[in-house]
Parts: structure tokens; sequence; C-alpha cells
């Protein structure tokens, strides 16, 4: 007999794959994992997206890996960044893996005995695309050293 | 002509929210006018208060743990890497820093936009952030003030 959190897991799979479909999105789902992936263009650099139902935990996680790595001597100041940015954010969070460099924007929601409908898929993708592309050319531009923290702030502010 | 919102949505996610805190017996203050409330908890180390809110323009329950101290300004590239750790241990929300006030607060969100989330998914985000909260806001004050090395903190994280 199924889990019955697995059969749950599924059907909130399945309302994230016909929110994809209806947004005519080109994307590649894995049934077995869970998971949807494509990426799409922006204003600079592209954004990739993932998004998983994490089937023992009940959470619809959603990530997107930003397209470069921080080298380590600016670890630091992309670290500081990263705190703050996220200090501006209402919703998801921009994680930095202090190892490699990589700088990865995620988004969760809970479904533990709940209904997601494809409103919510629809709404994250949008939220996470327009967060991920506010921020993530600016800090690419800290990471390689182009921009200081204090220039991302003054910059970060005026677009808020 | 005015146009009034519905916030039907926001007030049932809300006073399931309520209910739920009610279940527990947990003592809140609630603010029934913007859906707000507040939560204490006492515990070993540092106290934890919460502020919880639900976001009617987002449709997204926020639950916030502002930490009860602030940052001096020497110490932050010491916050960030510790945040920067911490957070990709997170299976949920994670810890933001306010430059504005130098604070530290940690954030957990759950949706109910066009969905119907459960007491089981509201009594969840708040046991995480207890649990979050409660594990990291006196090892966070400690790293700060140089009385945990950073490898301390490190195990901290994979325990």
């Amino acid at each position: 007999m199924e889990d019955k959190n697995l059969i749950q897991s599924k059907k909130v799979f399945d309302t994230l794959v016909s929110a994809m479909e209806e947004l005519n999105l080109n994307f590649g789902k894995d049934e077995e994992k869970l998971t949807v992936h494509f990426s799409m263009d922006s204003n600079d650099l592209p954004v990739s997206h993932l998004f998983t139902i994490d089937s023992e935990m009940l959470i619809a996680r959603y990530f997107s890996p930003l397209p470069f790595n921080v080298p380590n001597e600016n670890l630091p100041d992309v670290a500081l960044a990263v705190a703050i940015t996220n200090g501006f954010l209402k919703d998801g969070c921009f994680d930095l893996d202090m190892t490699s460099g990589m700088i990865i924007f995620k988004l969760t929601t809970c479904f533990q005995d709940s209904l997601i409908g494809k409103g919510y898929f629809k709404h994250a993708l949008m939220l996470a695309h327009v967060t991920v592309d506010q921020y993530n050319d600016k800090l690419q531009q800290i990471s390689e050293g182009k921009m200081s923290v204090e220039e991302y702030l003054r910059t970060v502010m005026d677009v808020k | 002509m005015s146009e009034q919102k519905d916030l039907t949505l926001t007030k049932k996610t809300f006073e399931r929210l309520c209910e739920m805190l009610d279940e527990q017996k947990y003592n809140y203050s609630p603010n029934k006018e913007d859906f707000t409330l507040t939560i204490g908890f006492n515990t070993k180390d540092l106290p934890m208060d919460f502020y919880i809110r639900c976001d009617d323009a987002i449709k997204t329950v926020i639950v916030i743990s502002k930490m009860p101290f602030k940052v001096p300004e020497d110490k932050y590239y010491q916050l960030a890497y510790a945040l920067a750790l911490v957070n990709m241990s997170l299976a949920d929300g994670c810890f933001e820093f306010d430059f504005r006030d130098s604070t530290v607060s940690y954030r957990a969100t759950t949706s109910y936009l066009e969905s119907i989330i459960s007491k089981g998914a509201l009594e969840y985000i708040l046991d995480i952030s207890c649990a979050i909260v409660d594990k990291y806001n006196d090892k966070l004050f400690m790293f700060l003030n140089d009385k945990l090395t950073i490898s301390e903190l490190m195990d901290a994280i994979c325990d």
C-alpha cells in the first residue's frame, strides 16, 4: 500500500506539472524524483529553475542556482551582500555555499495535510524569477570584484 | 467607488493559525485587525520571540524571530560567514541581517495562495522555527563574542 505522504506528494507534483504546462513552458520532469527543471532568459543572466517535491518532509522546494561561482577572495563581500539581501526579501532567500562559492535562491512551502493550487506554483515561479533577476547580476559584480558592498547597497536600495 | 479587498482567505488562515495555537495551549497576543500575532518562549539560553503575520498581499504566512542582540560593525563579516554556513544547512527558513539596525532575524514562510493550508502545516512552520532559533541563537551570539570558534559552530551545524 503506497505511503500516504507519497500519494499526497504525487498529487502536488501533478499540480506543479499542470501549472507549468499552463504557462507553456518547455520543461523537463522526473516523475520518480518528483522534480521539474527548466531555464528562462532574463534581462541579463539566464535563470535556471528547479522545483522538487519532498515527500518525506512534505515541502515543495524551489531552487535557482546562479550561473557563476564566487572566487575565494571575494567570498566575504558576497557573504555580507547575501546576508543583507535576505533581509530585504519577504519570501525566499539566497544561500551561499562557502566551499564551492555557489549562490542558490530557494523558496519553500509546506503542504502537510494541505491543498496546494496551481496558482501557488505560478506565483512562486514569478516571484523567484523576478527576485533572482533583480539581484543576480549585482551579486556577480561583487563576486568579480567590480562592485563593493557599499555600492551594492546603494544600487539595491535605489531599485527597491 | 472604493474597491474592498477580499480578505476571506487571509482571515480564515489566521483563524486556523489561532485555533492551532489554542489547541496547543500556547499563550499568544493576536491582532485580528492586521492578522498578526506575537508569541514568546523561554528557553535554557536566550529567550525566543516570534512575530507571525498572514500577509494578504502575497498570501503567505511569515514567521519572524529577531535575535535579542545587536551586531557591532566590526563583526559584520564574521556574522555573514556564520549565516552563510548556517543557512546552507537549514531545511527551511533562513537567517537574515538588517544592517539598518544591526540585527539578525530568522524568517520562515509558507504560502496559502490559492491553497488551503492545514493546522498541521502551520504547526510545522512554528515548530521548525522554534527548533532552529533555539539551536542557533545562542551559538550566533557566542560566535560573535568570540566564545565559540568557527569549527565549534560547524560542529553544531552538523549535530
